[in-house]
C-alpha cells in the first residue's frame, strides 16, 4: 500500500531523471520513501535514485513495487499548473495507481514491475572526483553538441577540462582548480562518453546548482546530484568510450 | 554527417568533365546536388542542370499527336506537387491495351536494367486535372473516376480526352519513378474490372485515420506501392480529413509510417547476438546491409562515385548519411526519402528474424546509375538484399574486411563516415566494469 501528496515540482524533476533513460520504471516503494534503478535498454547508462519521504507533503508506505509507463505520469503533469499538490494512492497487485490533482483523478494502468529489468549495479569508484556549476556544465555541452557525438572529461590536479573534437572543429570547457568548489585526483584522468547520454543526464538535473562527477581513466562516470531541494539523491553511471586501435 | 574527398579512379571508367561549369556554387559546396536532387532548387536556376542533361532521353519518347488516347492504366495515379495546395491529379495512360500493372508496380522492377525500367516508364501518359487538395471528398465524376482508379487490383482500360496533345518530357525525379508526356484531362471513361476489396473497405471506413487504414492495409499485405496510391489519391482517413498528397510526398509518408509502426514492435524483441551481413549489387549500386548486436539504431550511408547522377563533380566523391539511435528521430533526414525507405525493409527483416540489433546501410553509387529511378530503387533492393541468406560475421575486424572487399571506396572512409559503426568499435557497456 502507497499513499502520498507530492507537490507538482517534485514529481515533475523525478520523471525528467527517470525519462533521460527508460520509458517504464519500477518504482520501489519503502517507509522510507522511494527507491528506483534504471538501466537504459543498450546498458550504456544508469540511474540509482533516492526520494525520502520527507520530500513528500504526507507519505504512507509499505513495501510494495510500482511499475510505471512514464508517459502517462507526464500527461498527469501536463495537466497541473506549478504548486499543485498531487495525489497518490496505489493498493498493490494489479489495482490501478489513483492520481488526482484538484478536481481531476486519473486511474493509471501499471506495468507489472516483474517485466521491468532490475539492473545490477556495477560497484565503480573513479579516482578523481570534482563539483562543477551545473549551468557552466550546459554550457559546455551545448557548445559540444554542433561539433561531434562525443565528449572527452579529464581531471588533472589543477584543472577540470571538458573537450568536443569533430573533423574541423574542436571545443573546450575548462575550469582551473580555484574555480571549483572542491577539485581532488592525484593524477591526471581522462574517458571519452557519449554526448547524447551526457547531455540529457545533465539536462535533466534542474534543479541542483552544482553536481559531482566522479572520473576515471577510460572508466564509467559517475554522476551525483540531489533533487527535491536536498530531499532526495541520485547518480548517473555512464560507460565510456575508449580510442580506437 | 557529410564528407567530400577526391575519389580514388574507379577501374574501367574514364574521368568525364562533370557539370560543375553550369551548377553555381557546386564548387564551394560540392554535396549541393546531393541535398538538391532536383527538388529544392539550391542552385538558383530554374530548371536543374543535371536533368537537362537527360534531355536526350526526351527526345526519344513516342510522340501522341492526338487529343483522344485508349489504351490501359497499369493503374497509376499521380498527384503533383507544383502549386500545393492547389495540384493536379489524373491517371497514368499506356497507349497499350491489356495488362500493364508492372509498369506501376516497383515491387516487381528488382533485377531490371535501367533500360527496362525506364522503358515500362516512357509510354506511361499524364492526365492532369486540377484540384485543390481538400477536394479528396468532393464527389465531382472526374474525382470519383480517379480515385476509383487508385483503388483497382488490376491494369484497367481507359479512354481519355485531353484538351490538347500530351507535350513534354520523361519526367525525372529522386523520388519518383519516371513518366512520360502530360496534357491537361478533360474527360475520363475505364472499365475497371477488379478493385482491391481491402483497399476498398478502408476507403469506406471513415471513422479510421489515415495512419490506422495504412498500417492495416500493410498488415494485410497489400503491397506498399498500392498503398501508398491509395494514400496519395486521399481515399483514406476520416470523414472531412481526407486530402490529395502529392505522390513524392505520399511516398516517404509511408515508407515512414510503416517503418515507424513496424519498429514500435522491432524495440520488444530480445536483441541480436551476432554480427549479420548481407550484399547485393544492382543497377550498378553497391549495397551492404550489415546487423550489429544490441538494441535497434539505424544508419543509412550514401558515397556517390564522381559523375554520378547527384553528384556532378568531375573528381571528388561525397559521402552523405543519417543515423538514428534507439528511440528514433525526430528532425527530416537530410538524405531525404531513402533513409526511410531503407528503414522499412530493415524493420521488416528485424520482425521476421525476431530480434532486434542495429543496422547499417552502406550505398555505393556507381556512374552506371544514369538516370534517377525513385526511392523504390532503395527500399526494393535492400528488401532484396536482405531476403537472401546472411553472412554470419565473427566480429568487427572481419566486418571491415568484408566492406573493404565489396566497395571501391576505402574503408577508412566508411569507418570515419558511420556513427553506428564508431560507436560499436568504441562503446563500452557498464556490465564490463561489474567485476572491478
Amino acid at each position: 500500500m502507497f499513499k502520498a501528496k507530492v507537490k507538482m515540482e517534485v514529481l515533475r524533476e523525478l520523471v525528467e531523471v527517470i525519462s533521460t533513460l527508460v520509458s517504464e520504471v519500477k518504482l520501489s516503494v519503502s517507509k522510507d520513501g522511494i527507491d528506483v534503478k534504471a538501466v537504459d535498454p543498450s546498458h550504456v547508462a544508469m540511474l540509482v535514485l533516492k526520494l525520502n519521504r520527507s520530500a513528500f507533503e504526507e507519505f504512507t508506505g509499505e513495501t510494495t513495487d510500482i511499475g510505471l509507463d512514464i508517459e502517462k505520469v507526464k500527461e498527469v503533469l501536463r495537466l497541473s499548473k506549478p504548486g499543485d499538490v498531487l495525489d497518490l494512492q496505489y493498493d498493490g497487485g494489479k489495482s490501478k495507481l489513483v492520481v488526482s490533482v484538484g478536481k481531476l483523478t486519473r486511474h493509471m494502468g501499471v506495468v507489472d514491475p516483474a517485466g521491468i529489468t532490475d539492473p545490477k549495479v556495477p560497484n565503480v569508484s573513479p579516482p578523481g572526483t570534482v563539483k562543477v556549476n551545473t549551468e557552466e556544465l550546459r554550457q559546455g555541452i551545448r557548445g559540444s553538441e554542433s561539433v561531434s557525438d562525443h565528449v572527452t572529461l579529464e581531471l588533472t590536479p589543477d584543472h577540470f577540462t571538458m573537450h568536443s573534437e569533430g573533423e574541423t572543429d574542436r571545443v573546450d570547457l575548462k575550469i582551473p582548480k580555484d574555480a571549483l568548489s572542491e577539485l581532488s585526483t592525484k593524477e591526471s584522468v581522462k574517458s571519452m562518453y557519449p554526448l547524447d547520454f551526457f547531455s540529457n543526464m545533465i539536462k535533466s538535473i534542474s534543479n541542483d546548482e552544482v553536481v559531482t562527477l566522479h572520473i576515471g581513466n577510460e572508466y564509467p562516470l559517475k554522476v551525483e546530484f540531489k533533487i527535491a531541494g536536498g530531499k532526495g539523491e541520485g547518480s548517473f553511471l555512464l560507460a565510456p568510450r575508449v580510442e580506437e586501435d | 554527417m557529410l564528407t567530400v574527398t577526391p575519389a580514388p579512379a574507379l577501374p574501367g571508367v574514364s574521368p568525364l568533365n562533370g557539370l560543375t561549369w553550369s551548377i553555381p556554387g557546386l564548387r564551394d559546396d560540392p554535396s549541393l546536388c546531393l541535398r538538391c536532387r532536383a527538388a529544392q532548387g539550391l542552385c538558383g536556376k530554374p530548371v536543374c542542370p543535371i536533368l537537362i542533361k537527360y534531355d536526350a532521353f526526351a527526345r526519344t519518347l513516342p510522340m501522341l499527336d492526338g487529343t483522344e488516347l485508349d489504351g490501359s492504366c497499369p493503374p497509376g495515379v499521380f498527384v503533383g506537387r507544383v502549386g500545393y495546395p492547389r495540384v493536379s491529379i489524373g491517371p497514368l495512360v499506356s497507349p497499350l491495351h491489356g495488362d500493364t500493372l508492372l509498369y506501376d508496380t516497383p515491387e516487381q522492377w528488382v533485377g531490371r536494367s535501367v533500360q527496362e525500367v525506364v522503358g515500362f516508364r516512357t509510354g506511361l501518359v499524364r492526365g492532369k486535372h486540377p484540384v485543390r487538395v481538400t477536394d479528396a471528398e468532393k464527389p465531382t465524376r472526374m474525382i470519383e473516376e480517379i480515385q476509383l482508379l487508385s483503388r483497382a487490383r488490376e491494369s484497367a482500360e481507359v479512354d481519355v480526352k485531353f484538351s490538347r496533345p500530351p507535350r513534354g518530357h520523361l519526367s525525372l525525379s529522386d523520388s519518383l519513378p519516371p513518366y512520360g508526356p502530360s496534357a491537361p484531362l478533360q474527360q475520363i471513361t475505364l472499365d475497371v474490372r477488379r478493385v482491391d476489396e481491402r483497399v476498398d473497405r478502408l476507403a469506406s471506413d471513415t471513422d479510421a485515420l489515415a495512419s490506422v487504414a495504412v498500417e492495416e492495409l500493410y498488415t494485410r499485405r497489400v503491397p506498399v506501392s498500392r498503398i501508398q496510391r491509395a494514400f496519395s489519391a486521399g481515399t483514406l482517413g476520416r470523414r472531412g480529413r481526407r486530402k490529395f498528397v502529392p505522390t513524392r510526398w505520399s511516398i516517404t509518408a509511408v515508407d515512414d509510417l510503416l517503418g515507424k509502426q513496424n519498429l514500435d514492435r522491432v524495440r520488444l524483441l530480445p536483441e541480436l547476438s551476432e554480427i549479420l551481413l548481407w550484399r547485393l549489387t544492382a543497377l550498378d549500386n553497391r549495397w551492404i546491409v550489415a546487423f550489429l548486436p544490441g538494441t535497434f539504431r539505424y544508419e543509412s550511408i550514401e558515397a556517390w562515385y564522381p559523375n554520378t547522377l547527384w553528384n556532378p563533380s568531375p573528381d571528388r566523391l561525397v559521402v552523405m548519411g543519417d543515423h538514428e539511435g534507439f528511440r528514433g528521430r525526430t528532425t527530416y533526414a537530410s538524405i531525404g526519402g531513402c533513409y526511410y525507405a531503407a528503414r522499412l525493409a530493415v524493420s521488416e527483416a528485424q520482425l521476421r528474424m525476431g530480434r532486434q540489433g542495429g543496422a547499417v546501410v552502406l550505398r555505393e553509387v556507381h556512374p552506371g546509375e544514369v538516370l534517377p529511378l525513385g526511392v523504390w530503387n532503395v527500399r526494393e533492393h535492400v528488401r532484396a538484399a536482405l531476403s537472401t541468406p546472411p553472412l554470419h560475421v565473427a566480429d568487427l575486424l572481419e566486418l571491415d574486411a568484408r566492406i573493404s572487399e565489396t566497395f571501391v571506396i576505402p574503408l577508412d572512409r566508411w569507418r570515419s563516415s558511420s556513427a553506428l559503426l564508431h560507436e560499436a568499435r568504441t562503446q563500452r557497456r557498464l556490465e564490463q566494469f561489474a567485476a572491478d
